[in-house]
């Protein structure tokens, strides 16, 4: 791999700022709320293993820009969630 | 009796008036206490969510200082996060104030991508910091590495750093959590091989020569082999060979674990005394891997058939095994650097 491509990629990477929140599983109604999220809709899916989401079952609520991505509270897909998904940086 | 009446109405006038100052004082200093506490409250929660964001660079850096080979990918991590809210002893901890200027001013002056993420759970203040070390851990040691090492090593690698830099980092991140770490590591698969690898006395034993620069073999030779694997097999999707690829490489690091294969570092002494080297440990070990970077590259080039003869004439082998791994990543100062790891063995890996 030359200088170049490395450079290229490294400056194309650094823009990601990850603002964490970690919030109580009572504090979900307010957040679904706040991005507009009606879960009532069974259109949202877990982002990892496809499972309908409910208030029950989220564990995470990963927001970019309009983009909106859930994940489910399974241990498998707990485990998955990252906090620099390498997708937004690679 | 009229002094009596009069007494009474004094009496009466002055606890009144104290009545009347104690309102007065409560009034006004109802609003310098309460405004006392919110600044107090403020305060604590950006020292404790402070210590969370300090707790992720610190980690990024530990990695930068000690895994440098994997600056590929550790110059593509955020060099910072924002925690807007956290829970300390069932308190939310957060600033309005604090977030606005963080997202906003810091965040998108500086041209920022903001991507929130909100985990609902029912984390204590140490499991969330424990949570991001980890987090950080499985960012930099890339999911890239299930392919080489299966799942299970890779998840073990990624305990053990975490709670190696916990460990070393107690006074910044505190006991607890290096105690959720530490019971996590206890549970990894791979917990024994890795602390062998970590181990100074195994670098003792098997290091054939003194080695160019002291550094744990996990981190001068284990991973930078491994990332050589991932970035090789990366395109591959066969099964089979990936399979295969894990098998070798789950060998290869067990037999380096217990002291079955001797580790040659080519520096900048003369090719007879990395021979002598060779020649001196033959017998004690199945094979040597020969680890050379930059223009020592031509010098293990050059030693590699040299030491081949030496296993053909010790032990009558015709052809021995041969592994080579080879590959540029960055070095310390972020420039691409060939490495090149090539094992020699009295028999295959698998």
């Amino acid at each position: 791999m030359g200088p170049s491509i490395m450079r290229n990629i490294q400056s194309s990477l650094k823009n990601l700022l990850p603002v964490i929140s970690f919030a109580r599983p009572s504090d979900v109604d307010r957040y679904l709320k706040l991005y507009n999220i009606d879960l009532d809709s069974g259109k949202y899916r877990c982002a990892i293993c496809g499972d309908v989401m409910t208030r029950e079952n989220i564990y995470a609520l990963i927001v970019n820009g309009s983009s909106i991505k859930l994940i489910c509270n399974k241990p498998s897909c707990q485990a998955k969630l990252s906090i620099i998904p390498l997708e937004h940086v690679g | 009796m009229l002094d009596e009446i009069l007494n009474f109405i004094k009496q009466a006038l002055s606890s009144f008036s104290s009545l009347i100052i104690g309102i007065i004082i409560g009034l006004v200093a109802s609003p310098i206490i309460k405004n006392l506490l919110t600044a107090i409250r403020f305060f604590v929660a950006f020292k404790d969510l402070r210590k969370l964001e300090k707790t992720y660079s610190s980690a990024l850096n530990f990695a930068k200082r000690n895994l440098k080979e994997l600056g590929l990918i550790l110059n593509k991590l955020p060099e910072e996060i924002v925690v807007e809210m956290a829970y300390k002893d069932d308190v939310a901890l957060f600033s309005r104030f604090r977030a606005f200027f963080k997202k906003n001013i810091i965040g998108k002056l500086r041209g920022k991508e903001i991507l929130s993420i909100t985990i609902f759970s029912n984390m204590s203040y140490e499991e969330q910091i424990a949570f991001i070390i980890q987090k950080a851990f499985e960012a930099m040691i890339s999911s890239e590495y299930e392919k080489v090492l299966g799942v299970d090593f890779r998840d073990s690698l990624v305990i053990y750093y975490s709670y190696k830099f916990a460990f070393l980092s107690q006074s910044l991140v505190g006991k607890g959590v290096t105690l959720i770490l530490e019971r996590k590591f206890n549970e990894a698969k791979f917990k024994e091989i890795i602390i062998k690898l970590d181990s100074k006395e195994l670098e003792a034993n098997i290091t054939l020569n003194p080695p160019p620069e002291v550094r744990p073999l996990l981190d001068r030779v284990i991973i930078p082999i491994i990332e050589l694997k991932s970035q090789e097999i990366s395109p591959i999707n066969d099964l089979s060979t990936i399979e295969l690829t894990r098998r070798e490489m789950q060998e290869l690091l067990t037999k380096i674990a217990k002291g079955k294969i001797g580790i040659l570092f080519i520096g900048s002494r003369t090719p007879e005394e990395y021979l002598q080297y060779v020649k001196s440990r033959i017998d004690e070990f199945e094979g040597v891997l020969i680890c050379a970077r930059g223009k020592r590259v031509i010098l293990c080039d050059y030693l590699v058939p040299e030491i081949i003869k030496e296993y053909q004439s010790s032990f009558g082998i015709e052809t021995p095994y041969i592994k080579t791994f080879k590959c540029t990543l960055p070095s310390e100062e972020n420039r691409p650097l060939l490495y090149k790891y090539v094992l020699i063995s009295k028999q295959s890996l698998i």
